[in-house]
């Protein structure tokens, strides 16, 4: 018992501060209209959700965010399997696997540049290939219909590898014994892949669905460094919203409030996921 | 498929993959105003350096490198030590409600950790920290996703070699530094590898927590030099490109750990 206290206690004293309280207070300041440079701080109860769903920045970066979501997710999850299925077995595939997940290891300031330039009008990668099949490309960063699938190229490139490592260790765990008796049974590859592969990967496919889910709502470092969330707010995601409204006009009670909202969302969705997930299971033992 | 088709593929999804960052490599090496005069000949007609010595010279990128090595490897230790105690605690001591406690804090990371930034760095602000190395390390000394880590680790311990550890007078401490570390060293090296990765690449804390640009690190410097030096794009591809290398070298190296710790993530 006490070993057990002094183990935890490190721990638990950075729970305390830099979590369990801040999760409070956020709470507290979330119902408050506080400028950080005015000292009057009023109870506004729920006002500060309210202006957020009123305003149109407000319902913009939830609006763009799942837009986001709902295009990058799909691509995320078509593309990583895809390349998992590719390298489960044969030679070179530990190298190849390397340097498709590599991009994932890079900051998201750095990616950021990397496509910023990528992205440049006249010298950039994708407008040059374009003009090598005869297109003209557009100005990819400084047009609001074309800024939100740059973004959504960027992350794609950056951690289809990242969801690919994941599927491959699903991948991994399916005996092979059932690959060699639906063979055996003469099965073919899309028979197998069907009846087998993704039946058994469902688990491992929903543990992949939550992580892009909430590493999407939460995206920020690429949006902050390729986008800065312009032009005309067209890639304002939420967290980069919330960046602004706290760090830059310091409305902390606002951008508390935002917090919030965001969470509830992503408790909501994990909620519905995870629903989904137990009753997949369940129909697989009947 | 057959084999040559399958390498052919697979070679062209790598060279797709490695193109964006190839182009700022090469783009990083052309003479300034070569990269937006001529943009189709990708390969330059003369290499040089120019810009990398210019970056160096220009820009603070070796405090930056500095501060971003001592902040992530302060936060490894930190999580390394703070992770094995509470992870150990968790899985091998005994005491009331231990793991509804060990669910409860695994599940505080399903809330955002956005909703904690704005009291966090208040927090910070009446300690009178902001913008120190304090700031920049201490409230990630410790986090639920080492404690689940180590967890696991030392569930795998088999009880047998606890106890002849126990017989043979080892306390309970002793018993984790001569038994169970030695034991979980894979688990404690791809947990040191990840925690490193991602506080190495953070931004959004150390941008809030930051004020001085002595205090940044590389990506807070980074996207700095983005709106501060515009368009002058062969020094930023060029610093761009050394930013990167650290954690690409780092990868290189460490790929099998990396990569195995990251599948381990998701069998439970």
């Amino acid at each position: 018992m006490r070993a057990a206290l002094l183990a935890l206690l490190p721990t638990a004293l950075i729970f305390l501060v830099f979590t369990a309280f801040p999760l409070v207070y956020s709470v507290y300041l979330s119902l408050h209209d506080w400028s950080f440079f005015s000292p009057a701080r009023e109870f506004v109860a729920l006002e500060n959700f309210r202006k957020i769903l009123a305003s149109p920045a407000g319902r913009n970066a939830f609006r763009v965010t799942g837009l986001y979501a709902i295009s990058s997710i799909p691509l995320l999850l078509v593309t990583s399997l895809g390349l998992a299925l590719l390298l489960q077995r044969g030679r070179g595939a530990a190298l190849y696997r390397a340097a498709i997940f590599a991009p994932a290891a890079l900051s998201p300031a750095v990616t950021g540049l990397i496509w910023s330039w990528a992205f440049e009008p006249h010298s950039g990668l994708i407008n040059y290939l374009l003009r090598r099949i005869g297109l003209w490309g557009p100005n990819w960063l400084a047009d609001p219909n074309w800024a939100l699938p740059a973004l959504i190229i960027a992350t794609v490139w950056q951690y289809a590898g990242y969801y690919m490592v994941i599927f491959s260790a699903g991948l991994e765990r399916i005996p092979a014994s059932y690959y060699e008796a639906a063979r055996l049974e003469g099965a073919g590859p899309i028979r197998r892949l069907f009846s087998i592969t993704l039946p058994l990967l469902r688990k491992t496919t929903a543990f992949v669905l939550v992580i892009a889910t909430i590493n999407s709502f939460q995206a920020f470092g690429l949006v902050y460094v390729l986008t800065g969330g312009g032009p005309m707010d067209s890639t304002n995601l939420v967290v980069n919203y919330l960046y602004r409204e706290a760090f830059e006009f310091f409305r902390l009670g606002y951008a508390s409030a935002v917090g919030w909202l965001l969470a509830l969302i992503l408790v909501a969705l994990a909620l519905v996921q995870i629903r989904y997930i137990g009753r997949g299971s369940r129909l697989r033992e009947e | 498929m057959n084999r040559l088709g399958r390498h052919l593929l697979l070679s062209t999804i790598v060279a797709l993959v490695s193109l964006p960052f190839l182009w700022m490599v090469l783009a990083s090496l052309k003479e300034g105003a070569e990269i937006f005069r001529e943009p189709e000949r990708w390969l330059s007609t003369g290499w040089q350096l120019s810009n990398y010595q210019r970056a160096w010279r220009e820009l603070p990128l070796a405090r930056l490198y500095l501060n971003s090595l001592l902040v992530a490897a302060v936060v490894t230790l930190g999580q390394l030590a703070t992770g094995a105690l509470a992870g150990y605690a968790f899985a091998r001591l005994s005491f009331p409600g231990r793991d509804k406690l060990f669910y409860l804090y695994l599940g505080s990371l399903a809330l955002p950790h956005q909703v904690t930034l704005i009291p966090s760095f208040l927090i910070l602000k009446w300690l009178g920290i902001l913008d120190t190395y304090y700031a920049l390390t201490v409230p990630f000394l410790a986090g639920p996703f080492a404690a689940f880590m180590m967890r696991q680790a030392f569930l795998e311990v088999p009880q047998a070699l606890e106890d002849a550890a126990r017989i043979d007078g080892c306390s309970r401490f002793q018993a984790l530094f001569r038994v169970f570390l030695p034991l979980v060293r894979p688990s404690l090296v791809a947990l040191g590898l990840l925690v490193f990765l991602w506080q190495w690449n953070s931004l959004l804390w150390p941008l809030v927590v930051t004020q001085s640009p002595g205090m940044r690190t590389l990506p807070v410097g980074l996207a700095a030099l983005k709106s501060e030096l515009g368009p002058d794009w062969p020094l930023l591809l060029a610093a761009n490109t050394l930013a990167a290398l650290p954690m690409l070298l780092l990868f290189l190296v460490a790929q099998k750990a990396f990569i195995q710790g990251l599948a381990h993530l998701e069998a439970d």
